[in-house]
Order: C-alpha cells, then sequence, then structure tokens
C-alpha cells in the first residue's frame, strides 16, 4: 500500500500524512521538481491543475489553477517555496486566491514535506499546519468547492501492475 | 515582478507556527474540551506561572480555539467546539487531498521502470 498514515490535530490545525513509493528517493523527488510532472498529479482528477508559474527555488513561487469538471468551477492557488533542500525536503506557504484577491496575500497554510530512502522505498512525510483564523476560513470556503471521491483502490492497481523485482 | 507580501513578515509567520507547535497549548485544549476550567484550576496543571499559562491562553483565544469569560475574580477557559470541528472538517478534505495526490503519484513513478529492472 502506498498510503501509510494520515494523523488529524484539530486543536492545532495540522495534519501529518504520511506516504511509501515503490522507488527510490531521487525519482520521488522529481515528481516535486519538474513541472510538467508536478502538474500531472497537484489536482485531484476532477479538479486538474495547471500551473502558470513554476520556479522551484527559495523564495520562489508556484501559480496553479484548478479547474472543476463539469462546471468549470476553478481555484487559483498559490505556493511559496521557503526552503528546498533536494532530496530532503521541501518548505512551503500556500494560500488560494479569490476571484477579486491579491495574488500576494498571507499565506493560509505551511507545509514541510520530507523524504527518507530506506533501499528502493521512500517515505514522504507531510505535515500541513493552517495559519490564523482569516485564512482558516478561506480553507474552509475551499473545502466546500471540493467533495471528489477519494480513489484508493487505484493503488492496489497500481502495485499489481509495477510486479514486485525477484 | 514578485513582490514579496507586506501583510505578515516571516517573523510573524513563523510565530504563528511557533505557538501552534507548543505540547502546553495542546493539553490546555485537551482540558477544556472536556469540561471548562479557570486559568488558576489550569495552572495547577503545569510547572509554570499563573502568568505563563494566562500568556497561553491568550494565544489560543486568538485562533479562537478557546474563549474566556470573568465570573467574579476567576477567568473561565472553555474551548470553542464549533471552530474545533471546522478545523477537523477542513484536516479531513486535506486528508481527502492528499490520498489522492498520492495515487496519482504512484501511478506517475509506475510508468517508468527503474534502472536495470527485467523488461
Amino acid at each position: 500500500m502506498t498510503f501509510v498514515s494520515a494523523e488529524k490535530d484539530a486543536a492545532n490545525r495540522t495534519m501529518t500524512f504520511i506516504a511509501e513509493f515503490d522507488a527510490p528517493v531521487e525519482r520521488v523527488w522529481s515528481v516535486w521538481s519538474d513541472r510538467d510532472t508536478l502538474e500531472r498529479w497537484w489536482g485531484p482528477p476532477e479538479y486538474p491543475a495547471t500551473i502558470s508559474e513554476f520556479d522551484f527555488v527559495a523564495g520562489g513561487r508556484m501559480l496553479y489553477r484548478m479547474v472543476g469538471d463539469p462546471e468549470g468551477e476553478h481555484l487559483d492557488g498559490r505556493l511559496r517555496f521557503i526552503s528546498i533542500d533536494e532530496p530532503r525536503e521541501i518548505v512551503y506557504d500556500e494560500a488560494f486566491i479569490p476571484a477579486e484577491g491579491d495574488p500576494d496575500e498571507q499565506p493560509l497554510n505551511r507545509s514541510v514535506v520530507t523524504f527518507e530512502a530506506t533501499g528502493d522505498v521512500t517515505r514522504m512525510t507531510i505535515i500541513t499546519t493552517f495559519t490564523s483564523d482569516e485564512e482558516f476560513e478561506q480553507a474552509v470556503e475551499f473545502g466546500a468547492l471540493e467533495g471528489y471521491e477519494a480513489g484508493i483502490g487505484q493503488i492496489d492497481a497500481i502495485l499489481a501492475e509495477k510486479g514486485t523485482s525477484a | 515582478m514578485v513582490v514579496r507580501s507586506t501583510e505578515l513578515s516571516d517573523a510573524e509567520i513563523d510565530a504563528v507556527f511557533h505557538s501552534l507547535a507548543d505540547r502546553t497549548r495542546r493539553d490546555i485544549v485537551a482540558q477544556v474540551v472536556q469540561r471548562e476550567q479557570s486559568v488558576s484550576d489550569l495552572a495547577e496543571r503545569y510547572a509554570m506561572s499563573f502568568t505563563a499559562v494566562q500568556k497561553h491562553v491568550t494565544v489560543l483565544e486568538r485562533a479562537s480555539l478557546v474563549h474566556k469569560r470573568r465570573d467574579g475574580r476567576r477567568q473561565i477557559v472553555s474551548a470553542d467546539r464549533e471552530q474545533l470541528q471546522r478545523a477537523q472538517a477542513l484536516l479531513d478534505e486535506y486528508e481527502r487531498l492528499w490520498r489522492q495526490r498520492t495515487d496519482q503519484i504512484a501511478s506517475i513513478l509506475a510508468e517508468t521502470p527503474p534502472e536495470g529492472a527485467t523488461p
């Protein structure tokens, strides 16, 4: 199974999400560092993302839009990369931009993504912490925009077609 | 040209995250979710001054996680359950999002077999 665990702490508005991949750490890193690859997985299937700006350096920015199917609802998001330590850690702040919003508004959450390799298995840990009240309200609105079904069943199919190396 | 946000300085952002990482504050929330308590009651639980505990409560109050009201000379702290529930709903949403992203990453990684794998 790819998915390992998700711990949520409402009092601290923090989520710790852990997943393991059957791939060396460099390959897992590349799904983050390569713009075209990142674009393929960043948005959920019903909300595919288009990345319009991608500057994968500390202080750099990523701008994206998720467009909902079939209503064409969309959500603009922004990431600010705080630090990048290849291939160990990525820290970024994230915000959503309302239609008339300022693209440089305050961050909504901070995520720390770490990668740990054990042989050919890479563990990815994401710790996301939501910030102050105002951004939190926004996030709740963002939540209302979603409403897609999680496709966990996909994982088994993927693992099955991979085949384990003898 | 990208201009850094002037709304919230890096120091302020760091302060927010630092505050959320505090064990005592986590415990205070856990306590008052069970039942409302005075700051004095809470202060007895921790090896720190009344003033220090009061400061922790103020930080939580700013995040709307607890409310404080006066009862004579006592300050009563209660949890904002609604806010906690909303936080929970948001976190659930994020877990769903990351499960989906993880699935998609796994699919991408499965496309190209690693070097040296048998065809």
